[in-house]
Formats: structure tokens, sequence, C-alpha cells
């Protein structure tokens, strides 16, 4: 039996009663909330102007399903309003500075807004880009919504408070025409796994929620898995980073930007704080999609993937994970609980590349990520892993080779680069040529070269 | 900018719709419903190019909750005539068949039918039960392949126009266009240099971030309730009227707040469907697109083809210059390819001018008006052979454009003589910015071009009304897109010398004023505002009335100043002066409500210019180009409200640095378009891009009381050359092909490199 989704909206508690799990946010707020305020404007995660925010985290609203949603506070744009009737002050100050023009996308930028205000950052033009990196506006360009943000950033001005009485976080099950179950602890997933193999395996639903948003399926039955304690440990040790794979990007940042700065930099463009504050490493992994962006990093650094069904805990080395397009060694009883990242050390190269057309919120090109272990200039191990280059994320076993036990020159570059050609015959589509994709992974192996040498910084100012 | 000639005019008030825009409160197209509404949606052909053979629609009739479906039986056939459609003109005979397909579809994504349902998703699934035979035909993407003998003929009826004699068979070119000035030929002959280039655009999307979206009502007695997100809800009416046969006066469009437009809401794609829906139903229809059918659907601006031919002096005068451009119509005739040739040369002044255009369809959506439409892309061509030319002079680019500068005088190509213009002075004000003045950082280029767009003026209606308070509204029938409420509410405090928080700007629906033409054109504030200001100074007439007949003396002895009706002079008699609440509270006594009306047709909309500065550099291993600074100047004319003309310009040059940079519809080899979402069409995000300065040159248009041109449009013109020029001093390679992605410009940098083997 069903049981109600509640969520705390504006301030107060709601009831979803009679609302199927597998509803959009955007579609009940937009449909059954009447708060028309919050806007579709594609549907897929790319535009923003769906932007509400989720404990005080910004989301689209259109990737979300109400499911998901349960026991979390939610604001929109009508939720702004001080208790003395006044509008926030990222509000006033988009309207002071012409930061609307047909105010389509104000509303998400609102949001995004407030969420760069509360969360106290610096105001720099970097963080302010990053901000609002998920949200298009194609009426201003940008200048009048950049300098409203950095004139309220840092934004003392409180949110409506949530209610009192906190709502309970049990183990539920939701439906509707959808089934939505949200497990509490491991074993119930693993039982849940097994009874269901066919049911959708939802994380942060930033790669499913496209499907129920822009493509209007209605999944019969949806396995949640963000409540299991066991899928959200994230342990930094000193060679390794033992990370939950139902980590979200945004809670994983910060313990990246401290230990593995590249990859940081890498998840800083794998999309924007809205697809940040939902997706997660584990969905990531799981989707296998040849264009993953973390998956490349994890094959360079060799990650270990712990997965569990009711049979038992296995461990999987990233390298033997990916199978094919979209295919991966996970069982159909079986999750990844968790992934075990063993930090480069002082003595290894290495470094992440992500080319794309447009610096943020871009699918890549190619995801370069290279981790060269080095004795006296000599290459003692190379694993170079690349996304786009192939149906799966993939190594490049002849570039490897060249590289090991080769003197690091400028002549073993362009050796490997050479032999990347024999590695893959990459993709070739509307995003990029398989030439452009194959001389762009080889100029960068260049430029990991340059950089190593001290001669490229200011290529990476790109 | 204000100059304090005016108290309003050139100050930074807040706008009217500021408020309800960051509150979420302003209602969009897809916001409104009514009850008991039904949602409409649209089966499209997956096919480029085939003929249909037969559409059963009865299982999706059977389904319940299916209350209505319509095919083309449904609309009625039209006549062979061309209307006017926003900046761009459309065949009634193609536009149904545009919003409908009958004998073919022409296009991938080509409506067929349509249903309404009582849920959206029972809609989704009664258009997967209509039945629909095709048989596929070959398809033409590309306007170069189509223009070739043996391309497949999308319409058999299509003979070219404009050549002579007219051609016996049917082919993909609707129309050539030639006008010329001197001649071309012999200016080359006195040429001590010359230059030819050509290029290739591709077609992209205005990018507007709200999808288009209807709610129509039709009842039973045959009036009609229509609220629609456009940019001419008068053409809503008037195409709706036409398609379906009903009497225009019995059709009531209200616009929405648009969530951006830039031409592509000048046409009507659901409205006609949403209104059928509702009279076979009884019910209320609302249908929003989806972004995917927006970017296969609605109209994207052309790619085209444009060579270029310059032949100049050594001293950088040019003698000569020859443009010949093909531009996509899509599926059915009507490029903006007009505006595309005369705009081509606008900015100069040369003896000897040859302009051919080609208007070439091709199994894409059939293009709409985008910013400028047509403009950017001859500019693309013009300003980037002018940068070579430049180059081989060793002349600074902004001292040969000063050589070639129209000015007040300069005949065009296409007909008028320029009146008071201020190319010159932008140009100049160019060159004496700080930004032009300093060398672009180590390691960045710089690139420059101009760009020139007529203004439009055109049909708009006004009224003013003087409420009981002695408040003002000013009533106007044009859909804000860019400020537009602003800047009228400013003229019209201005004119009556009242608090600009007096006056409240209204756009009323096609009932309640006169015919307003489209916003587009950059008409609105020029057009609409004159018409608010003959409105004000008709109701300033009526004040004056009151006021005399308050005093008992003749009108002709009451002057209205600074917001006060006062006596002429002492010989009139000595009276306090009247304000407006004074005049309003005693109206019943003196007459009545006080208002005014105004209805013209504008001319002397002034031409508006402008030149762009970019600093930018590529990365040569990945092609990726970063964007350090850019700044566009432009002549104004009068800035009514600089925070609203700054907006317009730094916005129209994000659009055109997309343009030049990432944004274009791919297609793959079935016709079918590979990129239509956001993810894949790559508009720009704030990181792309630096803080744009806007340079505001304000030279006053002669033919409107406060000196307005239309700002909206120039901006988009410059910027795909502009970046052209500065990737080519960048990487000394001259790029003919947009975008400039990174992709092409690897490969571009990578055919210029000598090979090194790898060993």
């Amino acid at each position: 039996m069903g049981e109600p989704i509640e969520i705390v909206l504006n301030g107060a508690r709601r009831r979803l009663d009679g609302v199927s799990p597998a509803m959009t946010l955007l579609d009940w707020l937009r449909g059954p909330a009447r708060l028309t305020g919050t806007k579709e404007g594609c549907a897929e995660g790319d535009c923003g102007a769906c932007t509400v925010l989720v404990d005080r985290l910004p989301v689209n609203a259109c990737l979300a399903v109400v499911g998901q949603m349960h026991g979390r506070v939610i604001h929109t744009v009508e939720g702004l309003r001080g208790a003395d009737g006044a509008p926030h002050p990222v509000q006033r100050a988009l309207a002071e500075s012409d930061g609307t023009q047909c105010g389509f996308c104000t509303p998400g930028i609102v949001m995004s807004a407030v969420a760069f205000g509360c969360g106290g950052e610096e105001p720099t033009p970097e963080t302010i880009h990053d901000a609002l990196a998920g949200n298009l506006c194609r009426c201003t360009g940008y200048r009048p919504i950049v300098e409203a943000v950095a004139r309220c950033a840092r934004s003392p001005e409180p949110l409506p408070p949530a209610p009192a009485v906190p709502i309970d976080h049990e183990a539920r099950t939701f439906d509707g025409p959808t089934i939505l179950h949200a497990p509490r602890a491991l074993a119930e997933l693993l039982r849940l796994r097994a009874e269901h193999p066919d049911a959708w395996l939802l994380a942060g639903g930033t790669d499913l929620g496209v499907r129920v948003s822009h493509d209007r399926e209605v999944p019969g039955r949806v396995i949640h898995v963000v409540g299991v304690p066991e899928l959200n440990g994230l342990a930094a040790h000193p060679d390794r980073i033992e990370i939950g794979a139902a980590t979200t990007y945004q809670r994983l940042l910060p313990i990246l930007t401290n230990h593995v700065p590249p990859f940081a930099e890498m998840i800083r463009r794998l999309g924007s704080r809205q697809i940040r504050s939902m997706g997660t490493i584990g969905g990531n992994l799981g989707t296998a999609s040849p264009i993953g962006d973390t998956s490349p990093v994890l094959l360079a650094l060799g990650a270990t993937l712990h997965l569990a069904s009711i049979r038992g805990r296995r461990a999987v080395a990233i390298d033997d994970f990916f199978l094919g397009y979209r295919e991966t060694a996970l069982a159909p009883d079986e999750v990844i609980v968790s992934i075990d990242m063993r930090l480069p050390s002082a003595d290894e190269i290495f470094h992440v590349d992500k080319v794309s057309k447009r610096r943020d919120q871009d699918i890549s090109a190619v995801l370069g990520a290279y981790k060269l272990g080095m004795v006296d200039g000599i290459v003692r191990e190379a694993r170079l892993a690349y996304g786009g280059m192939a149906a799966i994320p993939a190594r490049a076993p002849h570039a490897e080779a060249t590289l090991a036990g080769a003197p690091w020159t400028e002549a073993t570059v362009e050796r490997a680069v050479a032999a990347l050609a024999r590695d893959f015959e990459p993709l070739d589509d509307w995003r990029a040529s398989a030439e452009y994709r194959l001389m762009v992974a080889g100029n960068l192996l260049r430029r990991l070269y340059l950089r190593s040498a001290g001669v490229a910084a200011e290529l990476d100012a790109l | 900018m204000s100059t304090g000639k005016y108290k309003w005019i050139g100050t930074r008030v807040d706008r009217p719709d500021g408020a309800d825009k960051v509150t979420g409160r302003a209602r969009f197209g897809a916001d409104f419903n009514m009850p008991g509404q039904l949602i409409g949606r649209v089966l499209r052909s997956p096919h480029a190019h085939a003929i249909i053979k037969s559409v059963d629609t009865s299982a999706a009739e059977k389904l319940p909750g299916v209350k209505a479906v319509v095919t083309a039986k449904d609309l009625p056939e039209q006549p062979n005539v061309i209307v006017p459609a926003g900046e761009m003109q459309v065949n009634l005979r193609d536009i149904t068949r545009n919003i409908l397909a009958r004998e073919k579809v022409l296009f991938e994504g080509h409506p067929i039918a349509a249903v309404a349902a009582t849920t959206d998703a029972i809609a989704k699934q009664a258009v997967e039960l209509i039945k629909v035979e095709y048989e596929v035909l070959p398809h033409v993407i590309d306007v170069t392949e189509a223009m070739k003998p043996g391309a497949p003929v999308l319409h058999d009826h299509l003979i070219t126009e404009g050549v002579k004699p007219a051609p016996t068979k049917a082919s993909n070119i609707a129309k050539r266009m030639d006008n010329t000035k001197g001649d071309f030929e012999a200016g080359l002959k006195q040429a001590e240099i010359v230059v030819e280039r050509e290029y290739t655009t591709q077609a992209v999307h205005q990018g507007y971030i709200e999808p288009h979206a209807t709610l129509a009502s039709a009842a039973e007695d045959g009036q009609v309730q229509l609220w629609s997100t456009t940019q001419g809800h008068f053409q809503v009416r008037g195409f709706v009227s036409r398609l379906l046969g009903i009497e225009t006066s019995q059709i009531r469009v209200t616009p929405s707040e648009i969530g951006g437009g830039f031409g592509g809401k000048t046409v009507v794609y659901l409205e006609p469907i949403a209104v059928r829906l509702s009279q076979k139903s009884g019910k209320p229809v609302k249908m929003v697109m989806t972004r995917e059918e927006v970017f296969r659907a609605s109209g994207p601006a052309p790619g085209g083809t444009v060579r270029v031919k310059l032949g100049a002096k050594k001293d950088g005068t040019i003698v000569a210059a020859e443009c010949e451009i093909a531009l996509q119509a899509g599926a059915f005739p009507g490029s903006p390819l007009g505006p595309a040739c005369w705009t081509s040369f606008a900015c100069y002044d040369i003896p000897n001018i040859k302009v051919v255009g080609f208007d070439v369809v091709s199994n894409r959506p059939k293009v709409a008006a985008y910013r400028a439409p047509g403009a950017p892309i001859s500019a693309w061509g013009v300003e980037s052979t002018l940068d070579v030319l430049a180059l081989e002079l060793g002349m600074d680019p902004i001292d040969l454009r000063l050589k070639n500068a129209a000015k007040k005088g300069t005949k065009t190509s296409y007909g008028p003589t320029f009146d008071t213009i201020g190319f010159v002075e932008t140009l100049e004000a160019v060159k004496k910015s700080a930004h032009y003045k300093t060398p672009p950082k180590p390691g960045y280029a710089r690139g420059v071009a101009a760009g020139f767009w007529f203004n439009v003026g055109a049909d708009s209606s006004a009224a003013s009304h003087v409420a009981e308070d002695g408040t003002v509204t000013v009533i106007s029938g044009n859909p804000d897109i860019g400020g537009s409420r602003a800047s009228l509410a400013l003229m019209a405090a201005e004119e009556l010398g009242v608090d600009y928080s007096k006056v409240r700007p209204i756009i009323a629906d096609t009932s309640s004023i006169g015919f307003n033409f489209v916003t587009g054109g950059s008409r609105v504030t020029f057009a609409t505002g004159l018409a608010v200001v003959n409105s004000v100074r008709d109701m300033i007439r009526e004040l004056k009335v009151r006021a005399a007949k308050t005093w008992g003396v003749d009108p002709d002895a009451v002057i209205w100043e600074d917001g006060v009706a006062k006596p002429a002079g002492s010989n009139v008699g000595e009276f306090e002066p009247l304000t407006l609440s004074q005049l309003a509270a005693t109206a019943g006594k003196t007459g009545g409500p006080i208002n005014g009306h105004a209805q013209l047709n504008a001319q002397g909309a002034g031409p508006g210019f402008g030149v762009h500065v970019v600093d930018l550099k590529v990365d040569r291993d990945t092609g990726c180009v970063h964007i350090d600074r850019y700044t566009a100047a432009q002549d104004v004319g009068t800035a009514i409200h600089p925070s609203y003309v700054e907006g317009q310009i730094q916005g129209g040059a994000v659009q055109g640095i997309g343009w030049a940079l990432n944004e274009e519809y791919i297609y793959n080899a079935k016709g079918r378009l590979d990129n239509a979402g956001f993810l894949d069409y790559r508009m720009p995000v704030a990181s792309d891009l630096p803080m744009i300065d806007a340079l505001v040159v304000e030279v006053p248009n002669p033919h409107h009381p406060y000196g307005v041109r239309g700002v909206g449009e120039v901006p988009i013109v410059p910027p795909l050359a502009a970046v052209g020029n500065a990737v080519a001093r960048s990487i000394n390679i001259r790029m003919t092909d947009l975008p400039l992605s990174p992709p092409r410009l690897s490969a571009a940098i990578d055919a210029a490199t000598p090979k090194m083997a790898a060993e």
C-alpha cells in the first residue's frame, strides 16, 4: 500500500495525495500546486528555467520526480517574499540591475542567485559564472545578471523557515501508476533489487529524469537508492578515498578539491550546480555512458568498485567494469555500493582534460585522464583513459605500452600520440568528428608533456 | 546619457514589468489555464520528404479521453497570395500547409495531425495511434545541392521568380533578386586591388527560452478567445481569421508576457490548430511545444552562401562591390533575401554595386525572422572580405571603414538616400574608445566589423486615459520584448510633464485597441512611441479644452507646461494652473472622461549602424576560442531608457557570438536534425563571455520627436565577422565557414600546420 509523499514547500508542510511518485517536481509545481513561476524551457536540465531549491541547493525541477522529494525542503520563486512582504534582495537586485528582460529565465536565475547568496561564497567572476552555468538567458548577454549576483552575494537574507515538525525518514513505498521504493538500509535495497531486476535504479535522476521529463516515459517501478546509508559513505584516507555510490558531485567536490584538484576541476565543469546537487558518482558509472565524465578518471586512477547483491559482496576493478555500449559487469540483482579510489602520489603525473564546445555544462568531445608513475624521468607505469573515444570509456593500451619504460621526452610522447590512432576509432557524430577527437586526444597528450615540463602554464588558462 | 534636455527621457527608471518578472508572477504563454481545458498535441513527420498517401485517425478518435482530432482537411484551402508576416512575407497557400501538411511532408517535424484530449498522456497516446502511410522521397538539405539540376524538387509548381524569360521547369530556386547601383564591371576596371572570397553559414535558432504556447477557447456563437505568446497578437488574429475563415472581429487575442521571440514569434504554428480543436471539441484547448518541437518545426534563421568581391584603390577607396547570396528558405519560399541583399553594402558609399540573391527551398523547417533577418549573413561575407582588404592594404580596419562610410546623402543600392545617420560618429567613437586604444593582451587578437539595419515604422495605434485621480494609463498593442513599456511610459511622462510613476503602460488585446503591426523591425519605441506621443498630445488638447471651459476662456488661450494647464499669457486673465488631478476631478462637469487617441503609419524610421570590436584567442590544441574583451558601439538615435538600450546591444552581440562560434543546425544523412535540444544546440552561458561593453552613440533621428532610432536588431549584425576577423588575425587563417566551432578551427589549424613525422 502506498504512503503519501510529504514535503516542505515554501515553509509549509504539504502532502501530495494522489500524485504519482514518478511525476516530475516541475509538473507538480506547475500543475496541482498552481505555482507557475517555475518555468519549463527544455525539460532536460539544460536551461535552468525550472531551478528551485531543494534543501537549499539549486535543482532542476524538471529532472526530479516527486518520489525523490519526500522529506525535503523546497523553495520556489514564489516563496522568497520576506516576512515584511518585501521581495528578496536578489529579486530586487535583478530588477534594479535590469537583469531581467523577457523574464522567462528570471525565476530560475533568481533561485540560482539565492542559492549562491546563501552559500556565502566570495563573489568572483569564476564563482558567479559557476553559479550561473546551469541557467540560459538569451536576452541580456548575462552582464546585468552577473552584476546583480555580485551585488547580493553573501546575502544574509534568510529563506522562509522549515516547519518545526520534521518529516520522518522511514523506508517508504509510494505508488501511483508508478511504484517507487525508497529503502533505508542496504539489505532492503538488495532484496528489492533481487525481486525487481527490471526496476529503474534511481539515484540523482539527472539521467533517468530526462526519460521522464523529456521522453515522457512512465516507469513501472523505481528503486530510489539515496536513502541507503551504506551508499552515502565518504571517507578520505592518506592514500585513497572511499566514496559511497550515492554521493552527489556537490558533496564530493570539497574532498576532491583537497586531494585530487584536477578531478575536482573536471567535476565543476561536468555539469551545472543544479546537476551537481543531484547527480551521483555511482549513477554516472551505472549508466555507463561512453561520454560519462567520471569513468575515465576512475579508470586512470585504477579505482575498485564494491558491488553487492543478496548473493553477497564483491570487488571489481574498474578495468573490468565496462563491457560494451551501456553494458557493465553489474548482475541484474546487483548494485554499486561504493568506489574505492587510490589517490595519485607525489611522484605520479596526474591530470584530467575535458574538451567541449562550451566550457561549462557541455558534453565532452574528449575527456582524457592520465596517471603516469615516474622514476628518474622514466615512465614506470602509464594509465591513459578516455571518454568520447570509443563505445565505452576506455584505456589506451598501445599508447600506454609505448610510454611504459620509456623516458618522458617529446619523442616518446610523439610515439604515444601515434599509438592512440591504433587504440581508438572514436565516435563520429554531431558533437565532434572522429578526426577531431583523435587529434585533440593527441594534442592533449603533448600538452600533458609540456605542462609537466613547465612550459604550458599559459595554455591552461583556456 | 541624458543631456539635460529632458526630464524623463534618458533616465534609468524601474521597468513596469520588473517586479512581476522577478517574483514569478508574470504570466507567460504556458501559464494560462481554463477550467475544463483539453491538451493538444501534434503528430509530426519522421521523414524529411515524403508523399502522404493516407492518414487514418480512427483509432485515435476511439481512444477514451480524446475529444477532437484535426488534419489538413479541417483547414480550408488557401489562395496563392502573399501577406506580410513581421519583417518577412508568407504565402497563405504555403502557410496552411506549414501548419498542417497536405499532399506532402517537406521536413522532419512537419505537422500532419493534432489531437485534443483530457490529459497530456492520452493526447500523446492518441498521436501515436494515428496511422500515416508515406511514400518516402529523396530529400535535399543543403542550399547549394538544392540549386543543382537534378536535385529533388520540393514543389512541382515552383517556377523561379525574377528571371526573364521565366523558366519552364519547376526548381527549388523560388526567386532571383537583383539590385545594382552604378556599373560594377566598369568600376572594377578602376580598381588597383581586388579581393574575393566565398563564405557559408548554417541555420541557427533564435533560441528564445520560452517554447511556443497557446490556449484557445471557441464558443458556440462563433466567438473565439486566444491567449498566446507572440510578437504580434494582431497577426495571430489575422492568420487565424484567414486560415480558418472566421471574421476577424470575432477573434480576440490576448498576448501573454513573451519569453523571448527575436523574430521567431511573428508567425503562427499552434494557434489555428488549437482553435479548430476547440471548435470541434467545444472545450478550451491548450497547446505547448516541447523544446524539441521548437527546434525541429518552428522557424529558424536560414543558413546560406555568400560570395563577395571588392575592388579598391590603394588608398582604400572602394570603387566596386559585388555580393551574391543564396539563402535557405526552408520548406516553403520566403527567406529574408531582400534584407540580406539590401543591407549587404548599406554601410558604405560605393559608386558601383551589384547584388544578386537567390531564395532556395530545401527540406528544412520554413525559416522565420531572426533579429535583423538576413543581415548578419551578408555582413559575415562583406565585413570578412573588408578585413581581407584591410590586411592586404595594411590599413587599420576602422580607417578603411571611415574612408568608405555612408553619410547623409549617400544613395543606397536598394533605392533610398540616407538622411541623418551616425555611422561615422560610431566608427569615431570606437576609434576613441579605451578598448580600441589599448592593444589586445599578449596572445589575443582583435577583430572589427560593422553592421546596418533599416529599422521600420508601419502601423500603430495608441490610447491614453486620465483616471479619476489624475494618473494616466497609456495603452498600446505591441507585446513588449525589449523594454518598450518603460520607453513608452517615459515618452508619455515627458510629453505630459508628469512623474513617470503616474503613467502606467498597458498592452491591450486585439479587441481593446486599434491595429498594431508586429513587434519587429525595431519599430515599437519608434512607431508605437510616435503613436503614444500623438495620443498624449491628443489628450493634452482635450485637457486644454477642459481648462479653458473651467476658466471660461478660449482653448487657444491655454498652454500645457510641466504637467499643468496655464493661461497662455497675462492677457488671458489671472488663473491658478490646473493640474491633471484637478482637471480629472472636474471632468464630469467639463465634458466627461479625458482620453486621447492616435493611429498612424509611421514613416521616417532612422537607420542604425553598429561597430563591434572583439579580442580573443584560439587554443591551437583544441580549437576552443576564449573571448577576453568585447565592445559594441551603436548609433541609437536617442536612448530613451539607456539601460534597456545597453541591454539590447549586449544581448544582440551575445546572440551573434553564439552564431559565430557554436550554434548550428546539424542534419544527418536521413535529413533529420541531430541536435534538437539545448544539450547539443550550444548557446552561450555566462562563462563563455566577458562583460560586454555597450558604447551608446546618439545621433537623433530627425523624423521622431525624441530622435528615436530602432536599437534591437543592429547588434546581431557585426559579431559574426568581428569574431571571424579576430580569429583570422589570431591563427593567420581566413575562416569562411560558420560556425567557428572547435572541430572546425582544429581542422583548419591542422591543415595549415606542416606535418612532422612521428619519429
